[in-house]
């Protein structure tokens, strides 16, 4: 399967984090990777990356807009990966980050999440893992239904 | 874990191959020191790192736009350049870069070729190379301490055309040894990751090396570097019309918090009024249209009486006082860039976010390399009815401030980013933000 991924975040360190995992975790799992950069027109413009992942399958190939902090101007019918369209409650939003990450990986099923646990682990952030287990596992409803009917399949 | 960021690639090669001095642009403000070249602008930065350079210091300059620059004296250590759109003169070899992967070897090729040549190295870089991600580097690069050392002659023998253009034969052997260009591109492109561009140019080349010619680019690529490249070099560019096939998505529009252009326009805009700037900032100028032009164009608009109102807005370390007496007519802002205590014939303002519509000439107090923080602003939620008739609050469509957030039916201000510039206390109709 292929997929091109937008990311976008406005916390410089979470989402360096973040987006480093993703690749480290993809290149692990034998994607083929090219990564480009968006502009940043002001410093404080949010940081905007596509990855793009490619897989076995030549012909199928998905979008996924990944937006941490909701600073994606959508317009199409997508699957966008988002605080407010995972449902994220106003206690946890500051872990939003390892949310939105922990529904990525659940998403795109063949990669494994074995270096984000281990790392929250091995840094003793209970509630981020507790975060990040709980929306790699299940699914939000709108993102459900938006995912299988994109996707074709149910997850 | 083995996947790098562009700014850990350049400091990585910043600190290990010792460089002495470092510039970088405002749009850049991950590398270098900050405040050294505060205030002084690109082209004075650029005469500062190649004299650095003469006198055997290695030193690096980021730039958004290079000034024209030809050098007349010997570099003794090296000196890189980087910049995103072609120089306006190529008088050094001009080296290509598209993709963070080979970024880190070619910085160590330009550097080395520098060294060898005597000479400064541009590098152009794409969007690409800032704010990306790499998923591995193994860099080998020139670990060499030099110690500064000037003496007599160094500025007193300028370069003569045999010695540049040797030193040209020497810079064409090592590149086609390092990156060789390929003659037969039939389309080249610097923007799309797929297609092939040329690694490099030189300002002389050698016979025996064929021209390139005929090549297809898009036409938003054909106004930011070909028109240049095509005019200044052996190289024959056509314009085609395809769309980029990595699509970047909307994203919201930021300012700076306590962006002094959204103080003053949000107390002092005036539709009939004409607005010029020296500032480039992307952000700023798509956000209000106003037209970027040096200030000494602002002399010849205004050398007769308008029928318009004229503005220039610009840095108060750029601005020449003796100018004053030139102007006809037509009001200064200046910012102050450089925290100046005064600028002759100038209102110095104290406070950013009083009216100040009485004075023709001001100076504001910060710009915007040195945002000046206030108390920060605070929200009356009794008072706020978050814009019930409208889609979004005003406070944070009309701002773009960064340290305005709607989220929870409640507007929230970070106060680590609040500047207190108080443009959303201006904004608000209901008197809710203090």
């Amino acid at each position: 399967m292929n997929y091109l991924i937008q990311f976008a975040g406005r916390e410089y360190d979470m989402y360096d984090t973040a987006v480093k995992f993703f690749i480290y975790s993809t290149e692990h799992s034998d994607y083929l990777i090219d990564i480009y950069a968006n502009v940043r027109p002001t410093p404080f413009s949010p940081m905007s990356n596509s990855v793009y992942l490619k897989g076995s399958q030549k012909n199928a190939h998905y979008d996924l807009f990944v937006d941490f902090d909701g600073d994606m101007v959508m317009s199409n019918k997508v699957i966008h990966i988002t605080p407010h369209t995972l449902e994220i409650p106003e206690n946890i939003y500051k872990y939003r980050y390892w949310a939105v990450l922990g529904t990525l990986y659940h998403i795109i099923e063949d990669i494994s999440s074995a270096y984000v646990t281990g790392y929250l682990l091995e840094n003793k952030m209970k509630q981020e893992l507790e975060v990040f287990s709980s929306y790699s596992s299940h699914l939000s409803f709108a993102l459900r239904i938006a995912v299988n009917e994109i996707f074709g399949r149910d997850i | 874990m083995d996947v790098k960021n562009s700014n850990e690639i350049i400091t990585e090669f910043i600190s290990r191959c010792n460089f002495v001095q470092i510039y970088s642009d405002y749009s850049f403000s991950l590398f270098g020191a900050g405040d050294e070249f505060l205030g002084i602008g690109a082209e004075k930065s650029l005469d500062i790192l190649y004299s650095s350079a003469i006198a055997a210091n290695r030193v690096i300059g980021f730039f958004d736009n290079l000034p024209s620059f030809i050098p007349e004296y010997s570099t003794k250590g090296g000196c890189l350049l980087i910049t995103k759109t072609l120089p306006a003169v190529v008088a050094t070899p001009v080296l290509f870069c598209k993709s963070l992967d080979v970024f880190p070897n070619l910085l160590a090729n330009a550097l080395r070729i520098s060294n060898e040549i005597s000479l400064p190295v541009i590098i152009v870089v794409s969007d690409n190379i800032f704010n990306n991600f790499v998923k591995s580097s193994n860099n080998s690069y020139d670990h060499n301490r030099i110690a500064g050392y000037i003496y007599k002659q160094s500025f007193a023998n300028k370069l003569t055309v045999e010695q540049f253009a040797e030193k040209m034969v020497t810079a064409e052997q090592l590149l086609n040894e390092l990156m060789p260009n390929n003659d037969n591109y039939k389309e080249i492109s610097f923007t799309e990751p797929e297609k092939p561009f040329i690694n490099y140019i030189l300002p002389l080349r050698s016979n025996e090396h064929p021209a390139l010619i005929d090549v297809e680019v898009s036409k938003k690529e054909y106004d930011r570097i070909y028109k240049t490249l095509s005019t200044k070099y052996n190289l024959i560019v056509s314009e085609k019309t395809d769309s980029c096939s990595i699509a970047s998505v909307g994203l919201k529009e930021y300012l700076c918090p306590g962006c002094p252009f959204l103080v003053y326009f949000t107390m002092q805009y005036d539709k009939s009024t004409l607005y010029f700037t020296d500032i480039d900032c992307k952000g700023m100028l798509k956000k209000y249209n106003i037209n970027r032009v040096p200030f000494e164009y602002f002399i010849g608009i205004n050398s007769s009486q308008l029928n318009v109102r004229t503005v220039f807005i610009g840095k108060a370390s750029s601005f020449n006082s003796l100018y004053l007496s030139m102007l006809r007519s037509g009001s200064v802002v200046l910012l102050n860039d450089a925290d100046y205590k005064s600028v002759n014939g100038f209102k110095k303002i104290k406070n950013i976010y009083k009216p100040f519509l009485d004075h023709n000439f001001v100076l504001l107090p910060y710009s915007c390399n040195n945002i000046k923080n206030y108390k920060p602003v605070s929200l009356k939620y009794s008072k706020c009815d978050k814009c019930a008739d409208l889609d979004y609050p005003l406070c944070i469509t009309e701002t773009n401030c960064v340290a305005l957030s709607y989220r929870y039916e409640k507007i929230l201000v970070n106060k680590d980013l609040c500047t207190g510039c108080k443009a959303c206390v201006t904004i608000c109709r209901k008197a809710a933000i203090k």
